[in-house]
């Protein structure tokens, strides 16, 4: 196990010098001299003398791999750069939206689970009856219903109507409680579906009849038996969109006045805010690939047969 | 002879419902299990062998069903029974042990939860008796060091030692009867050697009976006290095994001997109809199923009704030519 998990490790290792060098030259590709971003956004007009001033002195005028050792080197040590916009640590800009986005994600990640799981559940045991039905339209408004149309609908009715829930921002739990259910609900489908899918697939398999052949109750069977294979796929599917959420959901943050990741990259992009625009693309690389992590050895711990295929 | 048969199966009939029609797999199966005794069915591929035995604990797949019938088990009537009652006899009085080891097993739970399982299903235990009974079985059966293979996860056992896992799983309960459905078809012959004498040793020691499910007649001649033939869903034939080998009546028992000593003799024998398939049974009218393969056939047997003969006192056959 523990050799699975340093070979994970260090496989990571051009992921991340990937990621970081894709993040570098893609701003090298955007449209647009960063110095002449920098002195807009600073009020400055842009004259020969003041943009040439600046190339020398954020370090423009280099060769192009100097820079990125540069500020690969300054990245190493969450040395950003400061934000052109507000002058700002781009760090610390990060770490302050990034905390929302965690409380969002991880609440959204409790109604995903505790929905769908049970339904999908339910449903695959229950075949072709009420529930299943029931589920099987849930799921069809889930995935095809737009984001922003529910998140207007739920505050319409919830809270202006029944004045259940804060309308916008952050605080309290119950702020919490809207955005994130806007955010699970695209996913409640998909999941609730393809635990349904998996379960079938698996209660028809051998193993099943040799368990009923061996007497064990139906209970023992769904759940210890077929339940834990069925995971896998699920599981997988979580771990991408668990990254995908952490880094920002831009639609509901808008929505719901929600200061997290994605409003802080719509923001900076808006700005032209070059440092912010590559630390947020940078960090949500990293992201992604440590969530992606969890997931193979969440995966590996629920599925034997990976473990031992990392040891021979 | 003479002491009450433990399991009674009468006029067995199982329907499948497919997507071209309603099939019917068993034709009024008739037999009896008595204890220590060992009854070999034997056919081919589709012969209606797996049917018959899942019917019997009722682990048919959805769409199959039993018509008509019955199936008593000392005084329970098994096709009338509650699940839970059922679920009770599974395992504990009626053990089965499945034709492919290898994916019998649940692949993300290691051997002995399997195995605790199972008995802690059937009796007041907790998990530590039950590990030490599980050891003590798997010991019975030979496996070498038994503590491991309850590490272990199904994968990573052959295939052998897999089927003697699941020998030694259905042994711990002491069933009355065990179901072997083709349990040397997925192994090597060493292996399949080994299993059918675990399996002999099963029924001299616990005087178990057993139904032994198999296409291989040399696996049936080995164990079996009587045997049965089926083909097309009917039992054809049924003798003691040294009759049934010595004097076989039915014209496929015939042929199925046939090809056997034919391979004996290092000639494979081409059977001389190759080009009809396997019978069709969607919506076949009560005929002899094997009408169209049999070499003897005439016009006799287009009228004939499918009763057993009676050729001698134990030795039935299900074809109008015997005699």
């Amino acid at each position: 196990m523990s050799w699975f998990i340093f070979k994970r490790l260090t496989s990571l290792i051009p992921i991340l010098l990937g990621i970081s060098l894709i993040t570098f030259i893609l701003l090298h590709l955007i449209p647009g001299d960063p110095a002449v971003a920098y002195l807009r956004a600073s009020h400055i007009p842009p004259t020969d003398e003041t943009v040439a001033a600046l190339r020398v002195e954020l370090g423009l005028n280099k060769p192009l791999y100097v820079q990125y050792f540069e500020w690969l080197g300054k990245v190493l040590q969450l040395d950003l750069g400061m934000s052109y916009v507000s002058n700002n640590s781009v760090w610390e800009e990060i770490v302050v939206h990034f905390f929302p986005t965690v409380q969002l994600t991880f609440a959204s990640l409790i109604f995903i689970v505790v929905i769908s799981l049970p339904l999908g559940m339910i449903s695959a045991i229950y075949k072709g009856k009420f529930v299943d039905q029931f589920s099987r339209i849930l799921a069809f408004v889930s995935v095809s219903m737009p984001t922003f149309w529910l998140g207007f609908l739920l505050i319409y009715f919830l809270s202006v109507k029944l004045d259940l829930f804060p309308v916008l921002g952050r605080g309290t739990l119950a702020h919490l409680v809207l955005p994130s259910l806007t955010l699970a609900f695209a996913y409640i489908g998909t999941y609730m579906r393809l635990l349904r899918a998996s379960m079938l697939g698996n209660l028809n398999e051998p193993f099943v009849v040799y368990a009923r052949a061996r007497g064990l109750r139906q209970r023992l069977i769904v759940i210890r038996h077929v339940l834990k294979k069925s995971l896998l796929p699920v599981i997988t599917g979580l771990g991408m969109s668990f990254g995908n959420m952490l880094s920002g959901a831009v639609i509901v943050e808008t929505i719901f006045a929600w200061p997290g990741m994605g409003q802080l990259f719509v923001t900076s992009i808006l700005n032209q805010d070059y440092p912010m625009i590559q630390g947020c693309v940078l960090f949500m690389g990293v992201i992604f690939v440590v969530c992606n992590l969890l997931v193979d050895l969440t995966y590996s711990f629920l599925d034997p047969r990976i473990r031992w295929e990392g040891e021979k | 002879m003479g002491q009450d048969p433990i399991l009674t199966v009468d006029n067995l009939n199982v329907i499948v419902t497919t997507p071209y029609g309603v099939t019917q797999t068993v034709h009024d199966v008739s037999f009896k299990l008595e204890a220590g005794k060992v009854l070999g069915l034997v056919g081919e591929s589709g012969s209606g062998k797996t049917m018959t035995c899942m019917s019997l604990l009722k682990l048919l797949p959805e769409k199959a069903k039993v018509v008509q019938g019955s199936i008593k088990f000392k005084n329970i009537d098994l096709l009338n029974v509650s699940t839970e009652d059922l679920r009770k006899v599974r395992g504990s009085e009626i053990a089965m042990i499945m034709q492919n080891p290898m994916i019998a097993f649940n692949p993300v739970r290691t051997i002995g939860r399997h195995f605790i399982e199972t008995l802690r299903t059937h009796l007041p235990i907790t998990k530590r008796q039950a590990r030490k009974m599980a050891v003590e079985y798997l010991e019975k059966t030979d496996l070498p060091n038994p503590e491991n293979v309850l590490k272990q996860y199904p994968f990573q056992l052959s295939g052998g030692m897999l089927q003697r896992v699941m020998i030694a799983i259905t042994m711990s309960l002491s069933p009355s009867i065990i179901i072997a459905d083709e349990p040397t078809t997925a192994l090597d012959s060493t292996n399949q050697l080994q299993v059918l004498k675990q399996l002999d040793k099963l029924r001299e020691e616990y005087n178990t009976c057993i139904l032994l499910v198999s296409h291989d007649l040399g696996v049936i001649a080995q164990l079996a006290d009587e045997v049965a033939v089926m083909y097309g869903g009917y039992i054809v034939e049924k003798a003691p095994v040294l009759k049934l080998l010595n004097h076989p009546m039915h014209p496929y028992t015939k042929v199925l001997l046939e090809s056997r000593l034919g391979l004996t003799r290092r000639k494979i024998k081409v059977e001389k109809r190759e080009s009809v398939s396997r019978p069709n049974l969607i919506n076949s009218e009560k005929t002899c199923p094997f009408l169209e393969r049999c070499e003897d056939a005439d016009y006799t047997c287009s009228s004939y009704n499918l009763e057993f003969k009676e050729y001698e006192k134990d030795h039935l056959v299900r074809c109008v030519k015997s005699r």
